[in-house]
């Protein structure tokens, strides 16, 4: 204590707005005319999408609309980046399957979002998710270790076996 | 849809809201303090923490009609104009945060521990009481040094009032 300048406890300076429950963080922020996203989720581990009906959705109050992994693909938006491009000890490149925001074609783990409601309010988001009829075709899934290294385990990523 | 009639933060407040709201939504949407926050859906993180009538309570966890007719505190509502609470003020002394997300609710609880502690705090006791409130920055050492100085600040402030 009452030390100066090289040891000297610096305090934060951005604790103030934390303790008193003034922070800003992204859920925090509201701005006017914004609308609300509510995910549609799979219930299967692995799964083929087969069809994504919105239509009744669509109609229900506040709905401004529904996206599926379908459209992401189809406006090129790229999948999510993995940052940490490692190697193994002979220097090959970590395998690394593809990643979308949500599930075009394949469903890859339990809740994976294949869906996306935009509605003016957080309600009519989730009301109208539960009216969206997706029709799922279950595959075998693994889920234990022991069970996913068996050289006969469910693939996730056809393109990058062993994953 | 209902009228739920509660005090938060000293203030009477009526509104009317969907019976499925949650108290920490009626809080953070409806009367814009977002101080309290939503961690996880599943109850287990604590980030949501106020004072029901004196109690810590996860608000994650109350429909708005379980709090008709209470007095409910928020983190916004515990300091007395500019001046911190003690635990608020211990917090920021000894590095008890980092990102800050799950302070408010760590707050709330810990000034709950101290009010029922008897004026007879011990580490392990804060980490047990801490068990419903998670933090994925700190490692929680800071946490509970900040719960043991401000229950002493506390005893301090009591003894003089």
């Amino acid at each position: 204590m009452g030390v100066e300048g090289i040891g000297a406890s610096v305090v934060r300076k951005e604790d103030r707005r934390f303790i008193t429950g003034k922070g800003r963080y992204v859920d925090d922020i509201k701005l006017q005319g914004m609308t609300h996203a509510h995910f549609v989720r799979s219930p299967h581990a692995h799964a083929k999408v087969k069809s994504i009906d919105s239509s009744a959705a669509m109609k229900m109050p506040g709905v401004v609309g529904v996206l599926t992994g379908q459209q992401i693909v189809d406006d090129k938006v790229g999948n999510l980046i993995c940052g940490w491009a490692i190697t193994s000890k002979d220097g090959t490149p970590m395998k690394m399957g593809a990643w979308p925001a949500m599930a075009p074609e394949k469903v890859r783990f339990g809740g994976q979002a294949v869906a996306v409601v935009i509605a003016e309010t957080k309600n009519q988001a989730k009301d109208a998710a539960e009216a969206v009829v997706v029709s799922y075709e279950e595959l075998p899934a693994a889920a234990d270790i022991r069970a996913a290294i068996q050289p006969s385990a469910p693939q996730l990523h056809p393109r990058r076996p062993a994953t | 849809m209902s009228t739920i009639k509660l005090t938060v933060n000293g203030k009477a407040v009526s509104v009317d809201v969907e019976d499925r709201t949650l108290l920490v939504h009626l809080l953070r949407e409806h009367l814009n303090l977002t101080g309290t926050h939503v961690g996880c859906d599943t109850s287990q993180c604590g980030a949501c923490v106020v004072h029901i009538d004196g109690r810590a309570v996860k608000s994650c966890t109350v429909l708005v009609g379980q709090a008709n007719g209470a007095n409910v505190t928020t983190i916004e509502g515990i300091s007395k104009g500019d001046e911190l609470h003690p635990m608020q003020a211990a917090f920021r002394d000894n590095h008890g945060l980092q990102c800050g997300y799950c302070t408010p609710g760590m707050i709330m609880s810990a000034i709950d521990i101290v009010n029922r502690s008897g004026g007879k705090l011990d580490e392990d006791t804060v980490r047990h009481e801490l068990q419903g409130n998670i933090c994925r920055c700190t490692g929680y050492h800071n946490i509970v040094k900040s719960v043991l100085d401000a229950a002493g600040r506390m005893k301090v402030a009591q003894a003089a009032e």
